[in-house]
């Protein structure tokens, strides 16, 4: 990969970065450091990385930075319940209603919290940003098996915070 | 006291190293040593060199001078970095000289004479006492130009048993975005107000 | 996956949740999808948790993005292109902070501002290294440190206004920036920060 190529993958790439580890670390104090710091391992790397690459890459490297981090420091990811119970005192909600976006974002935000960052990075990489089985194992490195417990479980369990929301039947 | 045990550290810190915005701003103006002409045209500025001329060498001294000039510019970056800066984007001028003395302030009673000098000459240029406070060893003066129904000058006057602070923010002041600041301030000494 | 919950379900539905998370990770055969939809048209419950998993999907799909911060840009600019251009030009001249000829660092200014909201690295003006964003910090702690000067001196000044029955010399350009008088306010609103 060339300058010229760096510049590119990085306007390309970088608010996808940023956003997933805001969303792994649940915060935005370290997220615009990981997300940098991912940036400038690619500007070192990129002579053995090829454009196609890249995006998988990065999520890897983002993926590996925040755990990292969070091994560091003893960060608490709780839910806030008193955020479900608001939830869940909103209009009641019949059995055909649609789903609201704003509440269903709103929703599966706080739903990710109920997830150990490792399970929060493993399902958005598939959900949110469309990776494959083979590109997540390398980023996380587990055995497909154990990824797709992983991601089953976590599916479920999200599914479950969105009931318990009431976004979802 | 307006600085906290914090804030003292903090002002002797920033003491020690010479403002190099202050300095990269009046090169900028291609004038060194000298405020831009443009800002002393401002209706809202006032010059409080006279105030840095009575630090001493026991204490310690910090001039900061921030001219639109910067602060427009980096109006995103600043609030990027502390949303609380919003109220900076509308600014043309940030000046401030803050000086704290080690033994005391030197010739306290000269010092306020000068106050009421530079009040009374601000007064005649149509400048408007907010409120003079004094509290403990302390007395706050704050001068307000108004242009309208706009703020366009803010002088902060405060003569301590231990500091002396001039402030002076000029341009368009938004005075709710300060008060919103004001706000999130432990201010030490401003009790609840009975019923 | 053996979650608890499916092995206490009816085997159908054990089967069913199986190939719906299957389902979500790609084809699966034709007789498993069969089966499933044979099952889905008679469980109300499987259905529901078909369109709860669909919802997941979609929560997730539709998470807005966070942008990156421009200053934070700036740094990776900084520390990789331009450092690189930097050293290949080998400029024999530089600007510096403190040093700059006032010509030199109103150009620099200019230009960063122009490739800045273009969101594009500087390509022509050579950068001084990381100390744009150490500038900004600069900036903001100064600005910082006067406008709570400023806010803090308002403040007391709003308190003595209040406090003008037990004799704190104010003035009426007090109201015109909107103080609240004692008599105009009652007790919850004194007590109010809004």
């Amino acid at each position: 990969m060339d300058r010229e190529e760096f510049e590119l993958a990085v306007l390309r790439h970088k608010d996808r970065v940023h956003s997933h580890a805001v969303w792994v670390l649940q915060g935005r104090e370290d997220s615009r450091d990981v997300a940098q710091e991912a940036l400038l391992r690619l500007w070192v790397h990129r002579s053995q990385l090829r454009p196609d690459t890249v995006g998988s890459w990065l999520l890897k490297t983002t993926h590996n930075l925040c755990i990292d981090r969070l091994r560091r420091k003893t960060v608490r990811h709780e839910v806030d319940p008193e955020r479900l119970e608001l939830l869940e005192d909103e209009d009641a909600r019949g059995p055909e209603r649609s789903l609201d976006n704003a509440d269903l974002g709103k929703a599966i935000a706080v739903a990710l919290a109920t997830l150990s960052p490792r399970d929060r990075s493993v399902v958005l990489m598939r959900e949110h940003h469309g990776m494959s089985y083979d590109e997540i194992a390398d980023a996380v490195g587990l055995p497909l098996g154990t990824l797709k417990s992983i991601l089953h479980r976590s599916r479920e369990r999200l599914r479950r915070a969105l009931v318990t929301a009431g976004v979802a039947p | 006291m307006i600085a906290t045990s914090g804030r003292r550290a903090r002002i002797r810190a920033s003491a020690r190293r010479v403002i190099g915005v202050a300095i990269a701003a009046m090169l900028a103006t291609g004038v060194a040593g000298a405020v831009d002409p443009e800002i002393a045209k401002l209706a809202g500025y006032v010059d409080g060199s006279s105030f840095a001329e009575l630090s001493d060498p026991e204490g310690s001294r910090v001039e900061i001078s921030l001219p639109g000039k910067i602060l427009k510019p980096f109006c995103g970056a600043l609030t990027n970095h502390d949303a609380d800066l919003e109220v900076a984007c509308g600014l043309e001028w940030i000046g401030a000289v803050i000086l704290e003395f080690e033994e005391g302030t030197p010739n306290v009673e000269r010092v306020r004479a000068m106050v009421e000098k530079t009040e009374k000459s601000l007064e005649a240029k149509g400048w408007e006492r907010l409120a003079v406070v004094q509290e403990k060893d302390e007395i706050v003066r704050v001068l307000m130009l108004m242009s309208g129904e706009k703020v366009q000058g803010l002088v902060v006057l405060v003569v301590g048993a231990d500091e002396i602070v001039f402030a002076n923010i000029a341009g368009d002041i938004d005075m709710d975005q300060l008060g919103a600041l004001a706000d999130k301030m432990d201010i030490p000494g401003l009790e609840e107000i009975p019923d | 996956m053996r979650d608890d919950v499916l092995s206490i379900l009816p085997g159908e539905c054990a089967v069913s949740r199986e190939t719906l998370h299957d389902l979500l990770d790609g084809p699966v055969e034709a007789g498993r999808r069969t089966s499933l939809e044979a099952h889905l048209a008679t469980c109300d419950e499987c259905r529901e948790v078909d369109d709860g998993l669909e919802a997941v999907r979609a929560g997730l799909r539709s998470l807005p993005e966070t942008p990156f911060p421009a200053v934070a840009l700036r740094q990776v600019w900084d520390r990789t292109v331009n450092a690189e251009r930097e050293r290949a030009s080998a400029a024999p001249w530089r600007p510096r902070f403190v040093a700059a000829a006032a010509l030199a660092a109103s150009v620099a200014l200019v230009a960063l501002i122009i490739s800045w909201s273009r969101g594009l690295p500087p390509a022509a003006v050579p950068a001084p290294g990381r100390l744009h964003a150490e500038q900004i910090e600069q900036v903001g702690r100064e600005a910082r440190q006067v406008l709570e000067v400023t806010a803090a001196a308002l403040k007391r000044s709003e308190h003595a206004a209040i406090e003008r029955v037990l004799g704190g010399e104010v003035s009426p350009a007090i109201r015109k920036i909107g103080i609240q008088w004692p008599e105009t306010r009652s007790p919850a609103d004194r007590r109010s920060k809004t």
